[in-house]
């Protein structure tokens, strides 16, 4: 038989190899071409008749799959997700046999509604296997496959090992959920890999760019911020945070404030308002420094701007205050400079302004390089296929970034102030936007007096006595008279920014007809072409082979892409290939570079370390799925009264779930505790344990969020008028601890907003209603069984068919994104929404343009009337 | 119902024999029951059972007054809502007390509550059992970590009374600007100042919502992921067509 190959390194063979013979989860380091060499494990087994499937790729992993099949392998790869095949193509596609790519999701309803012949997989290659938890998806669709299947081969690939070692025995957790004992490491390191890629370096150039001093500045008070705020979190929260390993360092780290997250997690729904909002300004802030780099100094200016008005707007619950870091004296600085950045007066009075536009150090450096590209490109002309064009390739971290540069190589002019047009247009955009902006304000800071009003109100109705009635009028007055000061001064700021506008504005078209006097000729001649991109991870190797590009430039940092070059480098050698990479010394960037490079480097070391020292757990086959014992206790119902009569069964007990709860990790559970889970699209309810007992189950972020959005008493009434027995499950996450959020405050009055008491409303209203308490996903697979054990199955067509009205097809399946925010729509209730749905509206953006008269009929005249005025309802004519 | 088990059965008879016969095991102060229906039908004040003098909770409902009274259930906090009250810790010595309480109190109101004190770490077992039998016995199962806690549920089924369930059967009534965050927040990874970047770039939402790839890709704050959440959640069909596998037919593989 022939097998193709299409990998030229003797790494990747030897990595292909490995692979090949034996079952097993591959961690390489990023950028070493994983899914080239997954493609061709792929292509490998994929011979006629045999079924081979792809796990856990996403979009842009299909499309590089796809193509590297298609064109180097000459096989192809069948995408599966909701939009491209219907259940009875995908039925047949499955027994004609292929390579398929299925999302997670599908794939599950298609192992546990047989609609894929398990027994029959040639085996499965699984990417991304960093992600798998136990009770994951992709873990559930891998012991769907093993319990039919022993003999089908299971290879999983990764290029994160970080993941492998976050937690007690990550690695070996992992390994058992995807049935594997053998992990094949693979480190830039590797002694191979060094090989093949030093042979042939490229031509790398580093340029070490200063920060201006204004960028010095504003990176040291948000560093001071991050301190604060660090400290801060560490004061409310010493109990439960690790803060060991805390240093600038690590909070420069991409995942410093998920480690925080992560740490807090189990005691969230207890951590004080407080704490949340620190961790939510601690990404604010890591935002900002990246900002600081790759944003323009007007761009930062707004964002800022945004910032300190979304703060604003957080004081819509009562107890809301601003976030601690804004009152610092940094803060205040920081916001002062990147005002100072973009426009100063001189002498500090307020006639006196001059747009400054301070210009981001690297452009300067990237015009230096295209000039010097530009020279040495007219020595060397070649078009030989086999050797690198004379394109040039900037790469960038963001999109942005690169419209910024395209901006500003489209306008760039031998001149000292080059930039000066393209940043005077977004000063001019600035200001269009600061009238938005003030706007917005305007109705915020209305909002705030309304809301201080209303908090007024009740505290003078309840104090009904004469005597204080005086005080009350007195305080009122002082409240209402500080908030028109307030919004007077606000008024004043504006009218002074109208100004200011005007006056810079002014000044703009001045220097930009200027500009337009002496037009100089353009450094970019037409004989270069140059490319501007952003990393995309593995899509950069298609790119760098497509355009096979002589000069690279890195204009942000990115270790994986330098891998990359690496590996085309070594792949064609005979292609010349120079590389610029230009990066702020001194800064957060080379910080966050050499950190990255060095935590990787750790990581693989502890890896291989863990990888020695781990214990491999050899269970039988039998053993891991279902026990003899148990299944005995299974057949024998010994709950029957009096014991005469003994029925035996050799069916599962089963349980109709809804498929949206596929998300969650209980039907796995359920599953793994011998239940028989039926996936059916529910429109009451989310399991279904008998013809009696419909469960609706809630975690405690879903309880609270649906509680106030009335979403929860339109389910339990839907649950009581079809079931007998209706049951609200409130479960707790598995390493959550087991207590409710707190009363806003037990010393004082009865709260209407506390979870508590909307819980009892509840109650009062629904007496029929019982309450589930789970303390995690294991002990609610237990409550199932127990509660099951007197019941009669639940029949899957019966529960489908509840609340489905005539004409709607209960094989159609509702995607979660776009549901949930027509949900979140005003005049869309728990009753209307199906009618939508159902209807020819076919998503949002088509909802949009949806006329007035239908949206009548569709939700109701009047509800119909103000959705289509809401929709339509411009800012700036709200008032 | 008739779903309760043997053992349940044989464990509720025993329980109720010791419960004649027994002089003081609850810890509080126990006064001879007599089942009957309550007559009096308070408007006020919760009302307690003697049996529950010494609960250290009852110093903590302090926002509406309370009596004690001859009930059968432990408190009675309103016309045809009353409650067992367990701790945990007292339950896993006298497993068997509180199905005594159960079948003495039957079914004589619209609304039994059972409040369950969690006061101890084993609770997992105790908790599943409890379920169960609230379930089987038509509670309704509400549990508190605190005494405080415990005090609080008591008092607010007492205020709640007669109020009527408007706040969480429908979305809060709220301001323009509240409405549009609400809306672009249950997107995943939207959050409030994502939402006025949105709002105050494209001026309605309509404008915002109908938003181009690149118009979003140019906005302050927003990364590639963020991008194709809101994309997918603006553009994807609410509905997709014949995913899986009609039930009709599951029910009959079965």
């Amino acid at each position: 038989m022939d097998i193709p190959i299409h990998l030229t390194l003797s790494y990747q063979k030897k990595i292909f190899n490995e692979v090949i013979n034996e079952d097993g989860l591959c961690v390489m380091a990023p950028g070493l071409s994983l899914l080239q060499i997954a493609a061709n494990v792929l292509a490998y087994f994929a011979v006629p008749r045999s079924l081979v499937l792809l796990v856990g790729a996403n979009s842009n992993d299909n499309e590089l799959m796809q193509r590297e099949l298609e064109e180097e392998l000459g096989k192809t790869l069948q995408i599966v997700n909701t939009e491209t095949m219907s259940v009875d193509k995908r039925e047949k596609a499955y027994q004609d046999g292929g390579i398929f790519s299925v999302t997670s999701r599908i794939l599950v309803m298609d192992l546990l509604t047989h609609i894929i012949p398990t027994e029959n997989i040639t085996g499965l290659v699984l990417l991304h296997a960093d992600r798998i938890v136990s009770t994951g998806t992709e873990a559930f669709i891998i012991r769907l496959y093993r319990e039919k299947n022993k003999t089908g081969f299971i290879k999983a690939f990764s290029d994160d090992p970080e993941r492998f070692l976050m937690g007690i025995n990550a690695l070996s957790n992992a390994l058992r959920c995807m049935f594997l004992r053998h992990v094949f490491i693979y480190p830039r390191f590797h002694v191979d890999v060094t090989e093949s890629l030093e042979k042939t370096p490229a031509d790398v150039i580093e340029l070490n760019v200063d920060f201006t001093d204004s960028q010095k500045s504003i990176q040291s008070c948000l560093l001071s911020c991050i301190e604060a705020t660090v400290r801060e979190l560490r004061r409310y929260n010493s109990a439960y945070l690790d803060m060991e390993e805390w240093n600038i360092d690590s909070a420069l780290h991409r995942s410093f404030d998920v480690t925080i997250r992560r740490q807090l997690d189990p005691v969230w729904h207890r951590v004080s308002p407080k704490s949340k909002q620190l961790v939510g300004d601690l990404s604010t802030l890591k935002f900002l420094l990246n900002a600081l780099i790759s944003y323009d100094c007007v761009s930062f200016l707004k964002i800022l701007d945004t910032i300190i008005l979304s703060v604003r707007t957080g004081g819509f619950s009562s107890n809301a205050q601003p976030s601690p870091w804004l009152m610092l004296d940094s803060a205040n600085t920081m916001i002062r400079i990147a005002r100072d950045r973009v426009y100063r007066s001189p002498t500090g009075s307020m006639d006196e302004y001059y747009p400054v536009l301070e210009e981001q150090p690297k452009w300067s450096v990237l015009r230096d390089v295209l000039e010097e590209i530009s020279h040495e490109n007219i020595l060397h002309e070649s078009n030989d296929p086999e050797f690198s064009t004379n394109s040039i390739l900037i790469m960038c971290s963001e999109e942005r970034t690169c419209l910024q540069l395209r901006d500003y190589l489209s306008t760039i002019h031998y001149d000292t102030k080059e930039s000066f047009k393209m940043m005077n247009s977004r000063l001019m955009d600035y200001f269009h936007w600061r009238e938005q902006y003030r706007n917005m304000s305007n109705s915020i800071s209305k909002i705030e007096r309304n809301s201080k009003e209303k908090q007024n109100t009740p505290e003078t109705s309840r104090k009904g006595a004469p005597a204080s009635k005086r005080r009350r009028v007195r305080g009122g007055g002082i409240a209402a008279s500080r908030s028109t000061t307030e919004s007077n001064l606000a008024q004043d700021n504006f009218s002074k920014d109208i100004r200011l506008e005007k006056l810079l504005l002014s000044q703009i078209s001045k220097s930009t007809y200027t500009q337009e006097e002496n037009e100089s000729f353009e450094v970019l001649s037409d004989t270069n072409s140059i490319y501007i991109y952003t990393y995309n991870y593995e899509m950069d190797t298609l790119l760098l082979n497509s355009l096979r590009p002589r000069f690279i430039i890195m204009f942000d940092s990115d270790p994986d892409f330098i891998r990359r070059i690496e590996v085309y480098k070594a792949t064609y050698p005979q292609r010349a290939t120079r590389v610029y990479f230009i990066y702020y010394g001194g800064s957060v960037e080379e910080q966050k570079y050499l950190y990255t490079v060095r935590r990787e480097k750790d990581s693989f070391s502890k890896l291989i370390r863990e990888r020695s020292n781990m214990a491999v757990v050899l269970t039988g086959e039998n053993e891991r799925f279902e026990g003899q014992e148990t299944k005995f206790l299974r057949n024998v119902n010994t709950r029957i009264a009096g014991g005469g009569h003994v029925s035996v069964t050799n069916e599962k007990p089963r349980i109709v779930v809804d498929l949206r709860e596929f998300r969650s990790s209980l039907p796995s559970i359920l599953h793994g505790n011998n239940f028989s889970v039926i996936p059916c699209q529910l429109l009451v309810g989310d399991y279904v344990l008998s013809p009696n007992i419909c469960v609706e189950r809630k975690s405690i972020r879903d309880l609270i969020q649906s509680l106030s959005s009335g979403r929860l008493y339109s389910q339990c009434e839907a649950m009581l008028e079809h079931y007998e027995v209706p049951v609200l499950l409130i479960e707790f996450e598995q390493n959550q601890t087991f207590t409710s959020p707190p009363f806003s405050d037990l010393s004082t009055e009865i709260g209407k907003s506390d979870v508590q008491s909307k819980l009892v409303l509840l109650t009062i209203a629904f007496p029929k209603l019982r309450i589930l308490w789970s303390s995690s996903a294991y002990a609610t697979s237990l409550m199932f069984q127990d509660l099951k054990s007197l019941e009669k199955e639940p029949d899957p067509a019966v529960a489908a068919s509840i609340g489905l009205e005539a004409g709607q097809d209960s094989t159609n399946t509702y995607n979660q994104a776009p549901v949930d925010l027509l949900m979140g729509l005003p005049y869309i209730s728990m009753k209307n929404y199906k009618n939508v749905i159902y209807s020819d509206v076919i998503n949002i953006q088509d909802a949009c343009e949806v006329d007035e008269r239908k949206w009548s009929e569709l939700i109701g005249p009047e509800a119909g009337r103000s959705l289509y005025t809401f929709f339509r309802k411009k800012l700036k004519d709200y008032e | 119902m008739s779903d309760i088990d043997d053992e349940e059965f044989e464990q509720l008879g025993l329980t109720a024999l010791e419960q004649v016969e027994k002089t003081n095991t609850s810890g509080n102060q126990a006064q001879p029951i007599i089942p009957q229906k309550v007559s009096r039908v308070t408007t006020h004040a919760i009302l307690v059972n003697f049996r529950q003098k010494g609960n250290p909770l009852l110093p903590h409902v302090r926002n509406v007054p309370w009596e004690y009274a001859e009930i059968v259930p432990d408190f009675v906090m309103g016309n045809g809502i009353c409650s067992l009250f367990l701790s945990l810790k007292y339950h896993h010595l006298h497993p068997e007390y509180i199905y005594g309480r159960i079948s003495r109190l039957g079914k004589a109101y619209n609304l039994r509550i059972m409040l369950v004190l969690v006061d101890v770490d084993n609770h997992q077992a105790s908790i599943q059992e409890l379920v169960k039998t609230s379930i089987v016995n038509q509670f309704t199962l509400v549990l508190a970590w605190s005494s405080e806690e415990a005090a609080r549920y008591l008092e607010t089924y007492k205020a709640y009374e007669h109020v009527t369930p408007t706040s969480i059967m429908e979305k809060p009534s709220m301001d323009y600007l509240t409405q549009v965050q609400t809306c672009l927040t249950s997107v995943r990874g939207i959050n409030k100042s994502d939402s006025l970047t949105l709002l105050s770039q494209f001026g309605s939402l309509k404008g915002a919502l109908s938003a181009s790839r690149e118009e979003l890709e140019q906005l302050e704050g927003w990364g590639p992921t963020k991008v194709n959440r809101f994309l997918e959640a603006v553009q994807q069909p609410f509905m997709s067509r014949s995913v899986i596998k009609n039930p009709e037919s599951i029910s009959k593989e079965i």
